[in-house]
């Protein structure tokens, strides 16, 4: 059977090479598909997995990851944050039959006009070594007492060093805070400590990023189901293509209620918070021949459009999922002229 | 629908203007013939009248050479000045040299002198008279009557010139086959390189009268000393019909038509 | 399998067809002196409309393209030969020699008569060619062929009206429709094309020639002028019959055409081009990839195109193409 048995134009990807293009991205986009903080760019060793950039992304100097803000401490009585990193690799997608990827048991097969995708994330987490919370706490200490954020509540005791604001620095009282060792020259938003003037300041928006030495990396691998379906959208006309997740599930994660509802939110997240925003109106998805070629100088008296092809009138499914092949018909539509 | 691209065609005017032939004066039509009876060197001296003179040599051979060179008078070079060379022809004894002009209005004189071992002879003074044994042509264009008279010997005849038929134009059944030049008969049998002699003699010319088409040429072969003049007497009438002069016709519609009897 | 698959139906590419046809075009002239006469011809012209088929042993047949001339002027010039009176030869008695008489020609110098005709109305031809489709792989890093450009004789025109690109800066795929049989209307000239000719030439030359007894005597020596034209050009019955035997072989045009629809198609102009690396996202400015919202612009991406490959069935045209590592 032909191809454009019921379309004048016939155009199928292969998961082959949906799979390879997903390989490109990674490497021309990496920054969709890392996420770390700041820290990295001085110190891009320290990722969990090397970050693979094609060469026009080095010689461009685009940024290899997103920038993100720190994992905040809860309760300091400075805003203090622990690097880490976001790393989305090893992405697959599987067309029905589903030959690539082997969905666990919870997402059952991969039913008809489907698609899976494998998704393996891993995440690095600086976890503070013990010396330097200890060379950190007394000065939180002093914070919370000059501050009076006790949980026991007001101290009458002073310390006898003026009660520390932003900006405000105490000789005294910084020598107190900082030892010898204690150089750390953060980042320029940040606090800047230095055993030799003392100063301790805060800038008005930054976090004290304590220093990293080495993260934590685990991976976890997700699997997803999705569908494409054609809709409508309230007060719109026409037709919009959307993306539907029929199911997603994180392997490996205990205890199961934690995994269930880690799941849960990232199937909230990408069902009311990703996936809107790529639904697509058909009239992005019609291709005006006619202004092409009249932008390239090519006259032509008929008005001629590319448009997808009519489900169910024309086809079953448009787009389809089958045969590993993600498959698109398009009309042509020639109005006016000779 | 077409453009016409010709560059102006230049008319041999003399040779439909002129009306008056003479030996002793060659202008274009005219040929005038002089027989080298025998070996030996010769000076030709052209002399164009009112102009300079020009001087070829003829060395006529015994046992070699052409039996007759036409020269066309307009071609010799420019000034010739003062011992340059001149230029050199060959010929059979017995051989005729033809003197001619193609185109132009000038008339020319031509003297032939014999170089012999002891003295130069003249042979030849166009200007004075042609001598017997030499012959004149003379090719007449213009419809009409001619007068041909010895000025020497005091004879005359008449020469009449018609207007050719047209040439008939090749029949559709006859379009295959090569294409006949001009100037070869066509079917009205009619061609210009047909041509009449006529002798000169002390008594008159050998025929009263004669009979040629247009461009044709009529030979007189002089067996006397002789001095032609060849005039038109009469032209043929034109075959142009005259174009019509417009006319008005005014009617006055106010005046009552004729009384009837 | 292929990576991608694009299939367009027969229908469709018709419609790719019908644009690149309609803006074929070509412009020639040149001229012969063949001493006699001389020809020349100044022609421009493009084609229109045709049918394309598919076919299913992996060939195209496209039929009845109109061939149609904007101009198409021809240059006819005749050498006048010499009229005149006098000469032939006599035969004399002896002692005088045979007597050649010279000739009196009525023209200085030979005449020459020359017209141009546009015949653009009157001729009517449609070209059909069979051929394949084949990719091609244009390296931009390679210079092209020194010496002989097969674009050459369309290029200035095609560019001109923005049909064909100079070289593009980027590799690139072309698919090229390859015509292998070209099949083309011979030039067939009405009889009212010979009727024009001859009345133009009549008058040219009649226009050289004095009225009068004098233009008696010129028709009396030279016949018609018809017969004068035909003698000079050595031509049969039909002008019509001689010009288009000059058109169809001595001036080559049918050659002429021949390479150009050969070199449009097969060499100058794809029917489809895909660049190499072929760009899936443009490049982008962003401020959303850093804490301080400082600008970014991303490179675009782009994906190599291997392996592409063209087929033909009796009803599409299918591509198919690998994605590169």
């Amino acid at each position: 059977m032909p191809f454009t048995d019921h379309s004048d134009i016939y155009a199928a990807v292969h998961e082959k090479g949906i799979n390879t293009v997903v390989r490109h991205l990674m490497r021309q986009r990496p920054s969709l598909f890392n996420y770390a903080t700041p820290f990295f760019h001085q110190y891009p060793k320290l990722f969990c997995n090397p970050i693979e950039a094609a060469p026009t992304v080095l010689q461009a100097g685009n940024p290899l990851f997103t920038e993100v803000e720190p994992l905040p401490i809860y309760g300091a009585p400075i805003p203090i944050g622990v690097n880490f990193c976001l790393q989305l690799t090893d992405a697959e997608i599987d067309f029905h039959p589903g030959n690539i990827v082997r969905l666990p048991a919870e997402l059952g097969k991969l039913a008809s006009q489907h698609l899976a995708i494998r998704l393996k994330a891993c995440v690095g987490l600086d976890c503070p070594p013990t010396e330097w919370i200890e060379r950190m706490l007394p000065a939180i200490e002093r914070l919370l007492v000059e501050q009076q954020k006790l949980a026991i509540g007001e101290v009458k005791e002073q310390t006898g060093s003026p009660r520390l604001s932003t900006g405000a620095v105490s000789d005294r009282g910084a020598a107190e805070l900082a030892g010898p060792e204690a150089r750390e020259l953060f980042n320029s938003r940040s606090i800047v400590i230095r055993d030799d003037l003392g100063k301790l300041s805060v800038p008005a928006r930054g976090i004290v990023v304590l220093p990293t030495r080495e993260l934590t990396c685990f991976c976890l691998e997700l699997f997803a189901v999705a569908h494409f379906e054609w809709g409508s959208v309230p007060g719109s006309t026409q037709p919009w293509l959307k993306t539907r997740l029929d199911g997603l599930e994180i392997v490996d994660l205990a205890p199961t209620p934690m995994e269930n509802a880690i799941e849960c939110y990232l199937s909230t997240v990408l069902r009311l918070g990703i996936l809107p925003q790529v639904i697509v109106p058909m009239e992005k998805l019609i291709f005006d021949v006619t202004s092409v070629l009249e932008e390239q100088g090519l006259s032509v008296s008929q008005s001629i459009t590319l448009q997808p092809a009519e489900v169910p009138a024309d086809v079953p499914d448009n787009p389809a999922i089958e045969q590993d092949e993600l498959r698109a018909f398009v009309r042509l539509k020639i109005t006016g002229g000779s | 629908m077409y453009t016409p691209n010709q560059k102006q065609a230049v008319l041999n005017r003399a040779a439909f203007t002129t009306r008056s032939f003479r030996s002793g004066g060659l202008g274009v039509l005219t040929t005038l013939f002089h027989r080298f009876a025998e070996a030996g060197e010769y000076d030709v001296y052209i002399s164009e009248i009112g102009l300079a003179e020009r001087h070829v040599r003829v060395q006529v051979l015994e046992a070699q050479g052409p039996f007759q060179y036409n020269l066309d008078l307009t071609t010799l070079g420019g000034d010739p000045g003062c011992c340059e060379d001149e230029d050199n022809y060959q010929l059979h004894a017995g051989g005729v040299m033809g003197f001619y002009a193609s185109e132009g209005t000038s008339v020319y004189g031509i003297v032939v002198k014999h170089n012999g071992p002891k003295e130069k002879r003249v042979l030849l003074d166009s200007q004075k008279l042609i001598p017997a044994g030499d012959l004149f042509a003379v090719t007449l264009v213009q419809p009409g009557v001619y007068a041909v008279t010895d000025a020497l010997n005091k004879t005359e005849m008449l020469v009449e010139v018609q207007m050719p038929q047209p040439r008939a134009s090749l029949p559709g059944t006859a379009r295959s086959g090569p294409r006949k030049p001009p100037s070869e008969p066509g079917e009205s049998g009619y061609s210009p390189r047909q041509a009449q002699v006529i002798g000169v003699r002390k008594d008159g010319f050998s025929a009263r009268r004669a009979q040629l088409s247009s461009g044709q040429t009529v030979l007189f072969a002089c067996e006397v000393d002789t001095h032609l003049i060849v005039d038109l007497q009469k032209a043929a009438p034109s075959t142009e019909k005259p174009a019509e002069k417009a006319r008005l016709r005014v009617t006055r519609t106010d005046r009552p038509g004729p009384r009837k009897a | 399998m292929a990576d991608m698959t694009l299939a367009i139906s027969e229908a469709t590419f018709q419609k790719s067809f019908d644009t690149m046809i309609k803006n074929i075009r070509w412009e020639a002239q040149d001229s012969t002196d063949w001493g006699a006469f001389s020809a020349g011809y100044h022609v421009k012209g493009h084609l229109q409309g045709g049918s394309i088929d598919l076919r299913a042993d992996n060939t195209l047949r496209v039929d009845e393209v109109d061939i149609r001339w904007d101009m198409l002027e021809f240059t006819l010039g005749l050498d006048i030969p010499k009229i005149c009176v006098g000469g032939g030869c006599i035969d004399l008695p002896w002692p005088l020699p045979d007597l050649c008489l010279p000739e009196f020609c009525l023209f200085k110098a030979d005449p020459d008569v020359s017209i141009t005709v546009d015949l653009s109305p009157f001729v009517a031809q449609e070209v059909s060619f069979e051929g394949g489709i084949a990719t091609r792989y244009y390296d931009a890093s390679q210079p092209p062929p020194a010496g002989f450009d097969p674009c050459a004789l369309l290029r200035d025109v095609l560019v001109n009206n923005s049909i064909i690109d100079p070289f593009p800066a980027n590799n690139q795929w072309h698919v090229y429709i390859i015509p292998g049989t070209v099949d083309i209307d011979l030039f067939d000239f009405a009889d009212i094309v010979g009727d024009l000719i001859e009345n133009a030439l009549t008058a040219a030359v009649t226009a050289l020639i004095p009225g009068g007894w004098v233009r008696d005597l010129l028709l009396a020596i030279i016949g018609s002028v018809a017969d004068l034209i035909r003698w000079v050009l050595d031509i049969p019955d039909e002008i019509d019959e001689w010009l288009s035997d000059l058109f169809n072989v001595s001036f080559g045009l049918l050659d002429l055409l021949v390479q150009v629809v050969l070199t449009f198609f097969g060499v100058c102009v794809p029917v489809y081009r895909i660049d190499d690396p072929f760009p899936v996202m443009d490049a982008k400015t962003t401020t959303a990839l850093r804490l301080d919202q400082a600008p970014v612009t991303l490179v675009p991406v782009a994906l190599p195109v291997r392996n592409l490959n063209v087929a033909i069935t009796d009803l599409e045209l299918v591509l198919q193409a690998d994605i590169g590592a």
